[in-house]
């Protein structure tokens, strides 16, 4: 384990609500962690105190050796846009303590790291969103911290950037390096993250490894290619009890009054592709919803 | 390392920063040029070569030509000419002439009267109506040369009545001069007092770089990163400390250099820097540590960027005008001049007018670097205050 949080409460002033209450969490090393919640749910506060910035109110944090060399991307662009990539990168590498060949070495590696090897002698107010993404990525990366924390990195992205920072986090993983991630995209979460924490109103109302929180249901979930046409929806909603819908997927109850064989015949009859299918499992939004009585992105 | 970075990523982002780079560099020299130029004549003496004249005699006796002529000799006005069967009056309104000297009529005759030739509502002997443009020192000026003229003629008129001989006084009898600075005589010129005026001045603007820069980093999470790094606050001002002391140092070294050689292209007086050095040095020092205090405080204060460039901006401009940058403190009357000590700008400006001008050394000047100093550090202090307070606190 590389960091323990027991109990931890924060407000920010002696009269105002908790922002953070209660909450127990492990991090295990070498893996990526989920804080999924809505806006205000205490997820930058709680990454503000693994950090250090701010002090709980109650409660601890134990850190493991290494947890020490620990990195916050926050969720701002926290750079200066008049210097270029490189010199910004020169700048936050000597407040680090980093000097020389070291430095350079460093600065190197962090623009091979993020991509930004054509742009780096550019002045950063003239990247794009996606581009001031990575630098702010990679000057996280620059003291090659054992610990990284991630504050909703792809606000503002670019698709092409948001896959690319989602794989660079990834490389982070298979290095050894243990990362905080926190989003209310639950795509991203779903995508990236070994464990999950479920956070609201400053409590973790859910946690656990991901196919453990999503598992348990009696749906049977259907992804397709592509939305399917509406004679065939309209054939599903006539032979099963189907719970959820969206464009291109949808839950069927569970057992099937039919073999699945029948299903996928049906399917294909209507030139309907099945990309995936899982039986027992929701996504997050419902996982939130149950939890909550309310959508993520409210 | 760590004050080199941040002394070199100041320097990078001002060299990009256009208005900065106006605000600190340019504007001060063209204010030091313009102002030198402007206001040259208004430092030195008042030269009656300058203004040219018209007579009207009304007596054309013998004692109003002798007069007139007294005038012309001593005086040191240029006489003009209105031209035949012009009415001086009218050239004075057609600004031919600066003024016109009017003699009046029966000034032979009025000029032994024991009034002095004003009896009760009589016209006085002599008149000297300026133009409306002329200046007010000009015009005393050629009063009082009339009235001298006036006295020798009544004295020449006297003595040669009693059969008396005059002593002959020559220009020399009578010298003026300025008060030896240590070291140099040195005669107080524009551009004396604009370059340490508007240096002053463009110092104590770093509070928009300062500030600017300050609230973007607040905003821009760049503050929270830069904590989350272990940067602590003493590092973090000393980080804003030593770039802008150094960029004060070049704005000090630039603006006098513009005083010493690019004034005197412009045809204005070079800045004579004969007064000691050290002393010099250590008030651009205090200076910019003022300044900086100032804007470290201005900074932490302002919620944001627009609020902190018109603090900024506005409180320079009343200290400047408090402290005798936009008009010289001689110029005021008394109660503005004992007000000019509250600005930190007046000690800086004081300061380095008394080693310019009157060649004073360190010990002259401790008291007034002592207060810039003690001024700095009340501004620092409650700036590390307020920041740790508000954006420091764990």
């Amino acid at each position: 384990m590389l960091l323990r949080l027991n109990g931890l409460y924060f407000r920010y002033r002696e009269d105002a609500p908790w922002v953070v209450q209660g909450v127990d969490l492990d991090f295990p090393r070498g893996e990526i962690f989920g804080l999924l919640g809505p806006n205000g749910a205490g997820k930058t506060t709680l990454i503000a105190m693994i950090v250090g910035l701010l002090a709980p109110a109650r409660g601890s944090i134990e850190r493991a050796a290494g947890a020490a060399r620990a990195a916050l991307v926050p969720q701002d662009l926290a750079f200066y846009p008049m210097l270029t990539g490189r010199e910004n990168l020169a700048f936050f590498g000597a407040m680090l303590d980093l000097s020389g060949r070291a430095l350079a070495r460093r600065i190197d590696y962090c623009i091979a790291f993020a991509g930004l090897e054509k742009f780096a002698g550019g002045r950063a107010e003239r990247y794009s969103g996606g581009l001031k993404r990575r630098l702010n990525l990679a000057i996280g990366m620059l003291g090659d911290p054992e610990l990284l924390l991630f504050d909703e990195p792809t606000v503002g992205v670019d698709p092409q950037s948001r896959t690319f920072i989602l794989d660079a986090i990834r490389q982070l993983r298979e290095a050894g390096k243990t990362v905080i991630y926190t989003s209310h995209y639950m795509e991203e979460v779903e995508y990236l993250c070994d464990r999950i924490a479920i956070l609201d109103t400053g409590r973790v109302l859910a946690r656990g490894r991901l196919d453990d929180l999503l598992s348990g249901s009696e749906g049977l979930r259907l992804t397709f290619r592509e939305p399917p046409p509406e004679p065939f929806l309209a054939a599903l909603r006539s032979r099963y009890a189907v719970l959820t819908e969206a464009s291109a997927a949808l839950v069927l109850r569970a057992p099937l009054p039919q073999p699945l064989s029948a299903l996928l015949t049906l399917a294909e009859a209507h030139g309907a592709e099945v990309l995936r299918l899982q039986r027992g499992a929701r996504n997050l939004e419902e996982v939130f919803m149950d939890l909550t009585q309310r959508s993520l992105r409210d | 390392m760590r004050l080199l970075a941040a002394l070199k990523k100041e320097a990078l982002a001002l060299s990009r920063d256009l208005h900065a780079l106006v605000a600190l560099f340019i504007l001060p020299t063209v204010f030091i040029l313009v102002m030198s130029l402007a206001l040259q004549d208004a430092f030195t003496p008042a030269s009656a070569s300058k203004f040219s004249y018209l007579v009207d005699d009304r007596d054309q006796s013998g004692p109003s030509r002798q007069f007139v002529q007294q005038f012309a000799s001593e005086s040191g006005f240029s006489a003009a000419l209105a031209g035949p069967g012009t009415d001086p009056m009218t050239a004075l309104r057609a600004r031919r002439a600066d003024f016109v000297l009017t003699v009046a009529p029966g000034f032979a005759r009025r000029l032994h009267e024991a009034d002095g030739g004003r009896g009760a509502g009589g016209a006085p002997l002599i008149s000297v109506t300026g133009e409306p443009g002329l200046s007010a020192q000009a015009l005393a000026l050629a009063q009082a040369q009339a009235e001298l003229a006036l006295s020798r003629v009544t004295m020449q008129e006297l003595t040669r009545e009693l059969g008396m001989e005059l002593a002959r006084r020559d220009k020399g009898s009578v010298a003026s001069e300025h008060l030896p600075a240590q070291g140099a005589r040195l005669p107080p010129t524009s551009v004396q007092q604009s370059v340490p005026a508007w240096l002053t001045f463009a110092m104590f603007f770093v509070v928009i770089p300062v500030s600017t820069v300050f609230t973007a980093e607040r905003d821009h999470g760049t503050l929270l990163r830069l904590r989350a790094m272990g940067v602590s606050v003493p590092l973090f001002f000393a980080g804003k400390v030593v770039p802008f002391f150094v960029i004060n140092l070049v704005q000090a070294l630039a603006m006098l250099a513009v005083g010493v050689w690019v004034v005197p292209l412009c045809g204005g007086q070079a800045l004579r820097l004969d007064g000691s050095h050290l002393a010099l040095a250590f008030l651009i020092a205090a200076t910019s540590l003022a300044a900086i205090g100032y804007a470290l405080l201005v900074a932490v204060c302002a919620q944001s960027v627009a609020q902190a460039t018109i603090i900024g901006g506005l409180g320079n401009v009343i200290l400047g005008a408090v402290g005798g940058v936009m008009a010289p403190k001689f110029l005021m009357p008394e109660t503005m001049q004992t007000l000019t000590n509250l600005s930190p700008m007046a000690w800086a400006l004081d300061g380095m007018l008394d080693v310019l001008l009157r060649g004073a050394g360190v010990a002259t000047v401790a008291p007034r670097l002592l207060a810039l100093i003690a001024f700095a550090s009340a501004c620092l202090g409650v700036a590390a205050l307020v920041f740790r307070r508000r954006n420091w606190r764990p």
